[in-house]
């Protein structure tokens, strides 16, 4: 094909469309995975566990908060965890109630059974928090030094959580928090009726983070991950879009830990922890960043993994990290780069580049057409 | 500082005015001391030796680096403490030496970017942009007029270099700004580009006013309204492409060694 008619290729057609659209790929998964989560025909189980199908698509929507900070801005915060446990402790506080003294004055809080003023006050603590964060930090900080202040802040509400006991119940966290009825019959108890309200609630939030990155301010994002200064020269206000991309990036893990508060039915502040931090970094990292579904389908590998491989050894944890190396090694995409790679190339091609140097070299010299991209204008960014 | 008979309608007003303007590298000076009107319209080119200051005044008028001493306006403005986005927005483009795009976005991206940055904070932002029309016409244009229409869909970093200058003056167009700083968008193109690169800049200087950096002394004399000559941090002489041809000054510092 020459570049000619690479540039006069025919719009995809509708089916394709659609079948390349990464919220259809995103539903195609929620709805297999209650049957397949944890499953492993190596040892004989075929059926899936629906509390690990829970787990997953929680963390989808964790990890593609993060994302969207690092795979579409480029800045990489090691304390997003910060945003997960403050909505998983608002929305348990605001479950279970509380009774302290702050500066004197007496706070008090009874049980309460509500869904939604949940979700809409874990949404609003963790954005405001994330706003004044972000006014200071980010006119002040980029790359590693970014990564770091995340990293502190993180700790500060860790440690929050970890010795304020009056309120947080301290190192035990809280327990027996109750899941709210709103759909009367206790449905929400049932374990299965629980992950089709979680993966619903995912999907959603997930729809608007992909509208978000569509929209124009997606793409400035991405002009700002591209080169900086040409943004600014451009006249767009740099600063102005990373502190929002960041305020954006604190509420999805925050609708992620309202949603973890009420599966677990307790909290405590791992899910503040570096190690939750962490934990997503090395999700988006498996599935592979600058594409949509990496941190959702990267998620769901990691906890395949853990709840497989911790069956065999209690050393889980290495496979994991030994897993992660490869991955980073062989196809520092992740696992949808390796997937666009066989796309792109067939399998044979994909796989060898992995492995060898020269066979990168070679095929990306092959390139010298600019790639078929159906009109930008138009199309979905489709497993990019 | 020979600001009379600069080639500029009397009372057209100055798109930049600079006084006492001066940038200090850690003990070394690259721009000393300038005091300049650039008139409004035409081409005002910059040129003079490697290390003269141009590109730092440029980065000066353009608010890439603050300047140590001195004060910028722009047209009766004072621009001095301004970042570089807000010059941005009041109509200073300008373009890049080296080659500066966004190499992972396609070309339609890029200067969709540049088209809507001008729309920045007026439309709804999170409108999806593909409903945008009047953005995609208007990327459009600007993509026939620097003849990047064919090559729309591949990525920026795959094109030819020519094709990369050019789509660097189409982003700086793309915004229809008063004001172009073009530095060196002839840098290393082949004849045929260089060619279609000068056509280019005649056929966008109608009604703005472009400062030019460049080395091609040809075209430079070609397509100049006025010339200044910056030696050493400081203004050398003003003029026409006439004058500055017969200016003895400028000869032996520049025109001699190509000469």
């Amino acid at each position: 094909m020459t570049a000619q008619e690479a540039v006069n290729a025919p719009k995809r057609n509708p089916v394709t469309a659609l079948l390349t659209h990464p919220l259809v790929w995103t539903a195609v998964l929620f709805v297999l995975l209650p049957y397949v989560a944890g499953a492993n025909p190596f040892a004989g189980k075929w059926s899936g566990f629906v509390g690990i199908a829970t787990t997953m698509v929680i963390f989808a929507l964790f990890a593609s908060g993060w994302n969207l900070l690092f795979g579409h801005v480029g800045e990489l915060s090691f304390g997003h965890a910060m945003f997960f446990t403050i909505g998983a402790y608002t929305t348990a506080l605001y479950s279970k109630g509380y009774d302290v003294q702050v500066f004197g004055l007496h706070l008090q809080h009874g049980q309460t059974d509500n869904l939604l003023v949940a979700l809409v006050l874990s949404a609003v603590i963790a954005v405001l928090w994330a706003w004044l964060l972000a006014r200071v930090i980010v006119p002040r900080s980029s790359g590693i030094y970014f990564s770091m202040i995340t990293l502190a802040f993180a700790q500060v509400i860790f440690f929050v959580t970890y010795r304020w006991s009056e309120l947080t119940g301290g190192e035990d966290g809280m327990q027996n928090i109750a899941r709210p009825n709103p759909f009367g019959h206790g449905w929400l108890q049932d374990s299965m009726n629980f992950y089709w309200f979680c993966a619903v609630a995912v999907f959603l939030a997930l729809c608007v983070l992909h509208w978000i990155l569509q929209s124009p301010f997606g793409t400035v994002l991405h002009a700002i991950r591209e080169n900086k200064q040409r943004a600014r020269f451009l006249g767009y206000d740099v600063d102005k879009y990373r502190v929002n991309a960041f305020v954006l990036s604190a509420l999805f893990p925050a609708i992620a830990g309202w949603l973890w508060t009420y599966y677990q039915q307790a909290i405590n502040p791992d899910a503040g922890s570096v190690e939750y931090s962490g934990n997503v970094v090395m999700m988006s990292m498996l599935g592979g960043v600058q594409t949509f579904l990496g941190p959702i389908l990267g998620g769901s590998v990691y906890y395949e993994i853990q709840n497989n491989v911790s069956q065999l050894t209690k050393y889980w944890e290495a496979w994991i990290g030994i897993v992660f190396v490869v991955v980073v090694l062989v196809g520092p995409r992740g696992i949808m780069g390796l997937f666009n790679d066989i796309r792109h190339y067939g399998f044979a091609t994909a796989v060898k580049r992995g492995f060898s140097r020269t066979t990168r070299v070679e095929t990306d010299m092959q390139e010298e057409l600019p790639p078929v991209i159906e009109d930008p204008a138009t199309a979905p960014e489709a497993l990019r | 500082m020979a600001n009379n008979d600069n080639g500029s309608a009397p009372g057209a007003g100055y798109v930049f005015k600079t006084e006492g303007l001066t940038r200090r590298f850690s003990g070394f000076t690259a721009v000393n001391n300038v005091t300049l009107e650039i008139p409004q319209g035409g081409v005002r080119t910059i040129i003079g030796p490697n290390g003269a200051g141009k590109t730092t005044f440029f980065n000066l008028l353009s608010g890439m680096l603050p300047v140590s001493e001195g004060r910028i306006w722009f047209k009766d403005r004072e621009i001095t403490g301004l970042l570089a986005y807000q010059r941005a927005r009041m109509g200073i483009a300008r373009s890049f030496q080296i080659t500066n795009i966004f190499g992972h976005l396609t070309v339609y991206e890029n200067v969709r970017l540049a088209v809507q940055a001008v729309h920045d904070g007026k439309a709804n932002f999170f409108f999806p942009a593909r409903r945008m029309g009047d953005l995609a016409a208007k990327t459009e244009r600007v993509l026939h007029d620097v003849g990047l229409y064919d090559a729309r869909h591949a990525n920026a970093e795959n094109l030819s270099h020519g094709d990369q200058r050019r789509l660097e003056i189409g982003l700086v167009i793309a915004s229809d700004p008063p004001v172009l700083l073009l530095d060196e968008p002839l840098a290393g193109m082949s004849p045929t580009e260089t060619h279609e690169t000068v056509d280019l800049i005649q056929r966008i200087s109608p009604g703005r006013t472009i400062l030019l950096v460049e080395h091609d002394i040809d075209v430079v004399m070609a397509i100049s309204t006025t010339i200044t000559v910056f030696q050493t941090g400081s203004v050398l002489a003003v003029g026409t492409p006439q004058e500055i041809r017969a200016n003895e000054a400028v000869q032996r510092a520049y025109l001699g060694e190509l000469a």
